[in-house]
């Protein structure tokens, strides 16, 4: 039967409705239906109605990154109601997939119970530190030590807590909780694991600092989600107030411009309870391309009186005062923000001004050494970091030696070289998006003009390869080969019109290997610091 | 249909990534991908048309492996000659008219705009060897002569480390005037903080090696041969954003992967005499499908089709059924146990099978 035909069989309703956990219409459902050809025949958010004849029709259910298709045999009069799409969260919150009550009654009752003595002189303001972790489901919990390689700091790398027993809950369900008051101020969760990472965590007086992450053959760092309640609010499974803030973490990280307005209107009242549902309202603002001046800076404002100290903030205001043209307080961050976009923010305008990121400090640091597969700040702890812990300021040669943004000088200076190009620092580093300081250190490291020079004119050193002196490393070099690259590129042609220029020595090219050779050493090049 | 002596393309295709992790992390369908993009894209009855010169690929190869090749000034070499070429056709009287660019291998995002298109030398201390694809993108609008711009980016768009990557050394001293009028077509594989998968298909000749695709890839080639096509004939690129945005997911659940592409289409509205069309491939209407059933089945099966009309009701389940069938939603019912399949048949390279 055609397309055609089909119009004129008798039609019947088809209505699909999709629901939440709770029963209510899920509006933030995006329903698609397909006829039975696979032809589109009508969306809607939340449900759509049709008349239509009888036959196959493919209904398609989208929220938050999560879809499904379902195909419904319609014979004269259908009415679904389909399940709202779950998204899958690290907190647990009833509109997720990954929400159990053995999960949510023990985050409710250890976020505001000391699993620990205080970290730091007892007082009345101080704040709370929480953290939750725990496996997708009991199922998925293979007896594993969930806290183990993870390390809780204060800002000067002094160890705080391994979350060994004593410090923490640990349960046969797969969770871990820690909790305990402690004074304000940065403290570093750090996993030693195979895949090292430092996470900034900040302690407000009277504040509630909760850490929620998911364990599922490893530490997820991707899926951590992180609230400032007030120090008497326990987290709270059924609060909307948690649930838009996580749902706001998600768009945050897929880089989304758009968030419902009675979700952002929520964000932004909750954030007298909890400051950083304020930062996130505030970030998805600046994100809007239609944006109510006024209103963001009410927002900026509300924040300053709550949290004017924080690094979140102070990145905040900046990224408001370049959206709205207003000069920027250029106070320089000694710390970063647990949010990354604030991060990046202060990254890229330091490139305008260098202020922003003191040499040699934490945030210069930490700026070549990013993760990014979360909205929160966090890096790797190999190399500067670690010594900034031990003996600050140091960059040393082994740094130089693995660091990436060393090769990619090295390589952008040499593209600039080939293409006749200007080396601009200031826009080398604009372009990897690092201080310029770090670029014009790692420049002056290298050699600064020495290395242009010694790129320019005389490329690698051949001498390391066996059969290669002086003689012969000029030799090549005034033909134009000059790396080892370029030497491990020769094609039978060029072997040929080189080795004839080699004169007398003509074979000492083929013989000699120094192709292969020159290939080893690049190769070498590349293994010694290609880690993954 | 006629030769497009206006149409260009850059295809690139990288399987060898010898210093992507400790042990390297190759890939397997990216070259057959690009290979294939390319044979589409030459194709002068029913592809793009375009003259074989005018289509550079790039692939990488085990030769190359040490050094590991393409990389950045590979590309630029490329487009440095695809500019030239477009200039000198233009001197012909030949109006460069739309420019291809597909890439197939690993990248990552650096934003929900970007992506690093990672060369086969990337490396963890290397990370700045890729190609800053918007950066790229901007290059072509704003020097290269072209109308239109198609771009096809099958790779991750996943985020774990902060993803640098460079523009291109090309530039030119002023915007084309028509720079702020080029149509563009974008197509990402997957969303942005997603990764994009390949997948194996049966083998065309049994016993010999799966076919590797990139999901994405494998959608594209199967609407522009013909899946997405108009009645008249030719992928109109409202057709082809539909089809990819509904047929990447269903190949990538075939593999128990989870993938949706992003398009940004064109801004000539679907249907509009001036929107873009690819190729001339006639509309495939049907398929050939192999329904396979498994020791579970009872029997009889009942096989209905768009209209729940009923095609098929054996008895008998030991042999297979070979059909073929417009491409359309299905159902299988196992009338013994009263179990039901529902298929959703597309266009695909050789034969669907459903094992049922």
């Amino acid at each position: 039967m055609s397309s055609s035909e089909k119009k004129e069989s008798l039609k019947g309703r088809f209505h699909i409705a999709v629901v939440n956990h709770q029963g209510e219409q899920s509006f933030d459902t995006k329903i698609t239906v397909y006829d039975g050809w696979d032809e589109f025949l009508k969306a809607g958010q939340g449900e759509v109605g049709l008349e239509l004849p009888r036959g196959l029709y493919t209904v398609r259910a989208e929220r938050a990154g999560m879809h499904w298709e379902k195909v419904i045999r319609h014979e004269a009069d259908t009415r679904e109601t389909i399940q709202e799409p779950l998204r899958v969260s690290a907190t647990p919150v009833f509109d997720t997939a990954t929400t159990h009550e053995y999960y949510a009654n023990p985050s409710i009752k250890w976020s505001l119970t000391d699993t620990r003595p205080p970290i730091g002189d007892p007082n009345e303001s101080m704040g709370r530190l929480f953290l939750f972790l725990r496996t997708p489901s009991q199922e998925q919990y293979r007896d594993e030590n969930l806290g183990a390689n993870l390390r809780l700091l204060n800002s000067q790398g002094e160890l705080l807590s391994d979350f060994a027993t004593g410090d923490s809950i640990k349960d046969d369900q797969g969770f871990l909780a820690f909790s305990a008051r402690a004074e304000r101020g940065l403290y570093i969760l750090r996993h030693e694991g195979e895949e090292p990472r430092e996470v900034p965590l900040y302690v407000y007086p009277e504040l509630n600092t909760q850490v929620f992450l998911v364990y599922n053959r490893g530490l997820r760092f991707e899926t951590a989600k992180i609230f400032l309640p007030s120090i008497n609010f326990a987290f709270s499974p059924q609060d909307r107030f948690t649930q838009v803030a996580d749902a706001a973490l998600t768009t945050l990280q897929q880089g989304g411009d758009f968030f419902p307005e009675d979700a952002m209107n929520k964000l932004l009242i909750g954030k007298f309870e909890d400051p950083m549902l304020g930062f996130l309202g505030a970030h998805l603002l600046l994100r809007q391309k239609s944006l109510d001046e006024s209103y963001l800076w009410m927002v900026i404002q509300n924040l300053k009186e709550l949290v004017s100290s924080s690094p979140d903030f102070q990145a905040l205001e900046i990224m408001a005062c370049e959206r709205l043209g207003r000069a920027l307080p250029l106070r320089p961050f000694d710390q970063p923000p647990m949010l990354r976009p604030g991060l990046e923010a202060v990254l890229r305008l330091s490139n305008e001004y260098p202020e922003l990121v003191p040499e040699k400090g934490l945030v210069e640091c930490i700026a070549t050494r990013l993760y990014v597969d979360s909205p929160w700040t966090s890096w790797n702890l190999t190399g500067i970091c670690e010594q900034l812990y031990g003996e600050k300021g140091i960059l040393d040669e082994v740094w130089l030696a693995s660091d990436w943004l060393a090769t990619y000088l090295k390589d952008a200076i040499q593209d600039k070289i080939k293409w006749k190009g200007e080396i601009d620092l200031k826009e080398l580093a604009r372009q990897v998006g690092v201080p310029t300081n770090l670029v014009v250190n790692m420049y002056e490291a290298l050699g600064g003009s020495s290395l242009v020079d010694r790129l320019q004119e005389w490329g690698d050193d051949f001498k390391k390869i066996s059969g290669i002196g002086p003689a012969f490393e000029s030799a090549l070099k005034n033909m134009g080969i000059r790396t080892y690259e370029d030497l491990a590129q020769l094609g039978e042609d060029k072997i040929e019109e080189v080795s004839s220029a080699l004169g007398r020595f003509a074979n000492r090219l083929l013989e000699g290997d120094w192709v292969n050779q020159a290939k080893n050493l690049l190769s070498d090049a590349f293994q010694e610091t290609g880690d993954e | 249909m006629p030769e497009e002596p206006g149409d260009f393309a850059l295809v690139i295709g990288i399987n060898h990534y010898p210093l992507y992790g400790t042990k390297g992390r190759p890939l397997k369908g990216a070259i057959r991908d690009a290979q294939m993009m390319f044979e589409w894209l030459t194709d002068k009855t029913r592809g793009g048309g375009l003259p074989p010169e005018h289509c550079h690929l790039i692939l990488s190869s085990l030769d190359t492996v040490n050094p590991p090749q393409p990389r950045k000034d590979k590309i630029d070499d490329a487009l440095t000659q695809i500019w030239e070429q477009a200039e000198q056709a233009r001197k012909r009287g030949v109006q460069p008219r739309r420019f291809y660019f597909y890439f197939s291998g690993h990248g990552q995002a650096i934003g929900p705009d970007d992506v690093a298109l990672c060369m086969a030398n990337w490396a963890r201390n290397r990370e700045a060897a890729a190609l800053s694809f918007r950066k790229y993108l901007n290059l072509v609008q704003e020097c290269l002569p072209f109308g239109e711009v198609v771009i096809l980016l099958d790779c991750c768009r996943s985020r774990k480390i902060n993803a640098r990557a460079q523009e291109s050394e090309l530039t030119c001293p002023m915007p084309r005037d028509e720079a702020g009028r080029t149509q563009v077509f974008l197509a990402y594989a997957t969303e942005f903080q997603s990764e994009a998968f390949e997948g194996g298909l049966p083998p065309l000749v049994e016993d010999d090696e799966p076919i590797v695709h990139g999901h994405f890839t494998e959608a594209l080639l199967a609407a522009l041969k013909g899946g997405a096509a108009r009645p008249e004939g030719g992928v109109a690129a409202s057709s082809l954003w539909s089809y990819l945005d509904k047929v990447v997911p269903r190949i990538a659940k075939r593999h128990q992967h989870m993938q949706k592409p992003r398009i940004v289409p064109f801004s000539v509205p679907p249907g509009d005499p001036g929107e873009p069309v690819f190729g001339t491939a006639p509309r495939r209407a049907d398929v050939d499908v192999k329904f396979v059933f498994t020791p579970k089945r009872q029997g009889p099966i009942k096989l209905e089709g768009p209209t729940l009309e009923v095609i098929c009701e054996e008895e008998t389940t030991s042999a297979d059924w070979v059909k073929t069938l417009p491409i359309g939603s299905y159902l299988l019912t196992d009338q013994g146990t009263g179990e039901t399949l529902s298929v959703i048949l597309q266009a695909t390279e050789g034969e669907f099978r459903v094992e049922f």
